[in-house]
């Protein structure tokens, strides 16, 4: 049975195509000579150990509030509201996003989590944002938090964040926002979670304990098989089983053995990773 | 053990001399942790970067960095280390900040080799990329570290700095999403 490393190992891009082939002994010996003569000496080196230009970090810090300033003035100029023109069916479906700028952040709301990705594009293209959006359905503990992100290196990157609104919701009840830096002119690709549709799978889940979601308040973890499923089928869920380190899965294991860890696949279906 | 420095090339065109060995036992050492692991930390970046070349740099960095910190090198995790070094050093790169080493420039040219064309690739390995995408950046490098450079729980939780127990937790998660992903993902689905 092929498991999912076993998968990614067919991925390594070194596989087939070994560099270190193409490197010639006195490359190597070269190299280490080079790199053994190098003194030992007042070198300054950052806290997290790699070594950096200095002089280049201190002009990055110093140009870093210009570049905010200018992007404020920027931003201002980008927040008034387009309208799309003619009589297509977006336009008639009204916005799917709602922007607005607070303080550094430029906040997005999600209006309509079944808008298609075109929708979303088009508009956060007409903000001025080099940013994509695809919703994917997710268990309710983790509405709006990003599945996975592709975000480009550029002013404050580190500052893109996720959310969910109106405040204080519960899991089905919210929908995505997130938020853009000012001046973050980098690209970014999100894919976020939005509350799955009735018999929708997830693309992503949270804690199966978690707030919301299917065994909240359940003590799970090491507990059998047959007590756990009794939990899920209170609850009108069916399971099926990985077993052991390689998660080889199953349809059927026997009652007594122990449950680890249990992952969500729907509102209907878990997964069980357990071991005799 | 054998000394490769007695002898050494300083730069194409100039006569060979003798270089004095500095300092020994710390040079035995390096030079020990340095032809072990050259390869793999050469892999290492070269997996995770799209330009061959531009792994010399980065190979360079992260060995110059062990032979000035080599006190700090742990006997036992040597490996774990040079890989927790080596994704500072990446993570450095992709914010634009490296510099550029003339002690790597030979192993730029031979990266520089035209790379084996590679095969087409299956459904299911096409799949696979698909969705190896779509996970977090956390989640692919942590996976990459247990399917491409074969890393145990130890050695995983000594390259990211956590205990071997987070450790296995966060992979366990990874690997979660990965079967999620890989299960929920239709086939050609993602653009």
């Amino acid at each position: 049975m092929t498991t999912s490393l076993d998968l990614l190992q067919t991925l390594d891009p070194t596989r087939a195509d070994d560099p270190a082939a193409s490197v010639r002994p006195e490359t190597r010996r070269e190299l280490l000579r080079a790199i053994a003569a190098t003194p030992l000496p007042e070198v300054r080196e950052m806290s997290d150990g790699v070594v950096v230009p200095l002089r280049r970090r201190a002009v990055v810090r110093r140009l870093v509030p210009a570049l905010v300033a200018a992007a404020v003035v920027a931003a201002v100029s980008v927040s008034l509201v387009r309208v799309p023109e003619g009589n297509d069916r977006p336009a008639a479906l009204g916005p799917a996003l709602a922007f607005a700028t607070e303080g550094p952040v430029i906040k997005v709301r999600v209006l309509d989590p079944e808008a298609d990705a075109a929708r979303y594009n088009a508009e956060l293209k007409a903000q001025g944002l080099n940013v994509t959006l695809r919703l994917s359905p997710v268990s309710p503990s983790v509405v709006g938090e990003a599945i996975a992100a592709s975000i480009e290196p550029g002013p404050r990157e580190d500052e893109i964040g996720f959310g969910k609104y109106p405040a204080g919701c519960q899991g089905t009840a919210c929908s995505p926002e997130f938020s853009i830096p000012v001046g973050y002119s980098g690209k970014a690709d999100l894919y976020i979670g939005r509350a799955a549709k009735p018999g929708e799978g997830y693309s992503g889940a949270g804690e199966a304990d978690g707030p919301g979601e299917a065994l909240e308040g359940v003590e799970f973890e090491n507990q059998t098989v047959a007590y756990v499923l009794r939990k899920l089928g209170e609850r009108g869920m069916t399971a099926e089983y990985r077993v052991g380190e390689q998660s080889e899965a199953k349809d059927t294991v026997p009652d007594n053995w122990r449950v680890e860890d249990v992952a969500l696949l729907s509102a209907k279906r878990a997964v069980l990773f357990v071991k005799p | 053990m054998t000394h490769l420095l007695t002898r050494a090339r300083v730069g194409p065109g100039e006569a060979d001399r003798v270089i004095e060995p500095p300092a020994g036992p710390r040079l035995a050492r390096f030079e020990d942790l340095f032809t072990c692991h050259h390869d793999d930390v050469l892999r290492y970046f070269v997996r995770r970067l799209d330009i061959r070349a531009d792994a010399a740099d980065l190979v360079a960095e992260t060995f110059l960095i062990a032979w000035r910190r080599l006190d700090e090198v742990p006997a036992g995790q040597i490996l774990p280390w040079l890989y927790g070094v080596a994704r500072r050093v990446l993570s450095n790169h992709r914010r634009g900040e490296t510099r550029r080493h003339g002690l790597a420039d030979r192993l730029r040219d031979d990266l520089r080799t035209t790379p084996v064309a590679a095969e087409p690739a299956a459904v299911e390995t096409q799949h696979a990329a698909d969705v190896f995408r779509q996970l977090s950046d956390p989640d692919r490098e942590l996976l990459a570290l247990v399917a491409w450079e074969g890393l145990d729980t130890t050695q995983l939780a000594a390259t990211l700095g956590c205990s071997r127990n987070a450790a296995m937790v966060r992979l366990h998660r990874a690997r979660r999403r990965l079967d999620h992903l890989l299960t929920q993902t239709p086939r050609g689905a993602h653009s």
